[in-house]
């Protein structure tokens, strides 16, 4: 158990959730404008749980790939208590720090929270790992990059979004329709974890 | 041909990643440009703000591709570099171009697709050279960031999601400091949208291609597995390409990163009478709607100085200058909200708002010019449209929005003089 807490990098995971959480404090309510037009402001502060998501999927590759090929001990549910600790773990320290946030200026970024935080750790962190899965490493945290990035430079104001689901991380902490798809995406990447082969062979 | 088919056969097997992400970053560039025409039109500039606009993505996209090849060649080609007869230079640069090249060929594929495009479906105005020779420098400086990236971090668990994420942090940390344009545009991302009412100012352009350019090839230099110190005709060209850096990046400070300025080039086709609209040749497919929704706007400006005469498309700011006779019109879009914005626009410039600009007028004056803007214009989006409903002017914008032509023009005749001079209250409204 300690082995596959030791290779799964909990130590480094740590790191990149509290320097998150503090990149988080020290953008506060702060905004810019991706789009070139200037319209529709994303707050910083929501881009940042990509630092964790993106590690617990990276962090899922093992450095004992042959090891555990042969290994007796089934471990794809040991998989999936990793991806569930570290996004339960990710998602407290992001929305404590989210809590400790001014209210921002400007409709355009209001509203958005500890909920939205948590529903970005979710909806980055299953992106991460169903990209890992399969894309590899090479590309799959590619998935979760893009989503943050080209929604905000193809849709500036989230309201455009009907769906709530492409802007879904510059949604407010009201936007169900969000929340709800981040969950599913979360879930059907834990499920991916804990139930399919992984590439590496068990 | 043979020996030709494996060495392809060999290139393609080596730089699979590459290739595959650069018809990945061909595609998201082509999908980009296409988003940001606009409904009706078909303008080259609009397909090189969206090139110009892909940049924030494909950077870090790039950077990232390129850090995972690089890293994993790095520690494996070490010890094969020491040992080799070829120098080293010749080895590291062949693997440089075999990861970069395959990426940074995207962007002339995506071009080549959108001339294409452009010359199949006769796309008005061309797009400026230097401005591409920017954005593919941009891609390259993303790319060779990455390279070096990977090759300085070495084959780690996170090595090339955190190039990417480095690379995007850096993008969001030059926006967002307050930095002056000219230094901002010192990050390998533009995000300037292009307009064919503009004049190109190539200094920045020249500038940022010099500096990525010259970055770039520092980069690949300095990404060196095996950590051979520099000979000296190496250490010549890092000084001449040092030198150029400074020298691109001091044109980019100095001409403010400006890419262009208004302009207009007068390149007109116009139409009709009471009003003739004079419109850019690329806006030729907004001559019948637009002429709609003016025909409406001078049912209820008739007889009053706001009526118009000769409209000439123009741009809003630096190089508004319509001939003599004439007034500004400006025009987004062709969709319904775009040309009703275009008409509100023109009610806004030459009715009672300008007058309602000076300090201390009264808010209930300014409110009462706002709805004959909105009336006028049958555009109250930004205006009365928006007030609750027990607001000041909401119980008049309700009785005005339902005003008959006629008898709003009528009333717009004999108010015109207060209308023109912001001293209307709500009261006077019919």
């Amino acid at each position: 158990m300690l082995l596959f807490a030791r290779t799964r990098r909990w130590g480094a995971l740590g790191m990149v959730v509290a320097v998150s959480a503090t990149v988080v404090l020290l953008c506060g309510p702060f905004a810019i404008a991706l789009n070139p037009t200037g319209e529709g402001l994303v707050r910083v502060a929501l881009l940042v749980p990509l630092l964790p998501g993106v590690a617990i999927a990276a962090a899922l590759a093992t450095p004992l790939a042959a090891q555990e090929r042969v290994a007796s001990r089934e471990i794809r549910a040991y998989r999936a208590a990793h991806v569930v600790l570290s996004t339960v773990l990710a998602a407290a320290v992001l929305a404590g720090a989210a809590v400790l946030l001014a209210p921002a200026d400007g409709a355009a970024v209001a509203q958005q929270g500890p909920l939205s935080m948590v529903r970005n750790v979710l909806a980055l962190t299953g992106a991460g790992v169903i990209g890992y899965r399969m894309l590899g490493s090479q590309l799959g945290w590619a998935v979760p990059v893009v989503w943050v990035i080209l929604p905000p430079l193809l849709m500036p104001r989230p309201d455009q979004d009907r769906l709530q689901i492409f802007t879904l991380v510059n949604q407010p902490d009201g936007a169900i329709t969000a929340s709800a798809f981040a969950c599913a995406v979360w879930i059907v990447a834990v499920w991916v974890t804990g139930a399919l082969r992984d590439p590496a062979g068990r | 041909m043979r020996p030709m088919g494996r060495a392809l056969r060999s290139f393609a097997r080596r730089s699979a990643l590459p290739l595959l992400v650069c018809a990945v970053l061909t595609a998201l560039m082509i999908y980009m440009a296409f988003e940001s025409r606009r409904t009706g039109l078909n303008l080259w500039p609009d397909l090189v703000s969206g090139l110009s606009q892909s940049t924030v993505i494909t950077g870090p996209l790039a950077s990232g591709v390129c850090a995972w090849a690089s890293s994993r060649w790095a520690a494996p080609a070490a010890d094969r570099i020491r040992s080799a007869s070829r120098s080293s230079a010749s080895i590291r640069f062949a693997h440089a171009a075999e990861t970069i090249g395959p990426v940074v060929a995207a962007f002339p594929a995506a071009v080549l697709v959108l001339a294409i495009y452009g010359m199949t479906t006769g796309a008005y105005g061309f797009p400026f050279i230097p401005w591409l020779l920017a954005l593919w420098s941009c891609l390259l400086a993303a790319a060779s960031f990455g390279y070096a990236f990977g090759m300085a971090l070495g084959a780690r668990w996170f090595t090339s999601v955190a190039a990417a994420i480095a690379f995007f942090a850096l993008y969001l940390l030059s926006q967002s400091i307050g930095l002056p344009h000219g230094v901002r545009s010192l990050f390998p991302a533009v995000i300037d949208r292009d307009t064919a009412f503009a004049r190109y100012l190539p200094e920045s352009m020249w500038g940022q291609a010099v500096l990525f350019t010259a970055v770039s090839l520092l980069l690949i230099t300095a990404a060196d597995p095996a950590r051979r110190r520099l000979t000296p005709p190496a250490g010549i060209a890092v000084a001449f390409l040092a030198v150029l850096a400074v020298g691109g990046g001091a044109l980019v400070v100095h001409s403010n990163g400006q890419y262009l300025t208004g302009y207009n080039s007068r390149d007109f086709v116009c139409s009709g009478a009471q009003p003739e609209i004079c419109l850019n040749r690329g806006y030729a497919a907004a001559h019948a709607p637009l002429h709609e929704e003016f025909a409406r706007f001078e049912e209820k400006t008739r007889g009053t100085t706001l009526a118009p005469v000769l409209l000439e498309q123009n741009v809003e700011g630096i190089g508004d200058a319509p001939s003599p006779g004439a007034r500004s019109v400006y025009l987004d879009g062709v969709d319904a909200d775009g040309l009703r914005l275009s008409v509100f626009s023109y009610a806004t410039k030459y009715g009672g708002q300008q007058a309602c600009m000076d300090e201390g007028t009264p808010y209930q004056r300014i409110l009462a010019v706002a709805i004959v803007d909105a009336w006028l214009a049958g555009f109250d989006e930004y205006g009365p449209g928006e007030l609750e409903p027990t607001a000041p002017g909401a119980a008049e914008w309700a009785r005005m929005s339902g005003v008959p032509v006629a008898e709003g023009n009528a009333w717009l005749r004999t108010h015109e003089s207060e209308y023109l001079s912001c001293t209307l209250s709500l009261g006077d409204l019919p």
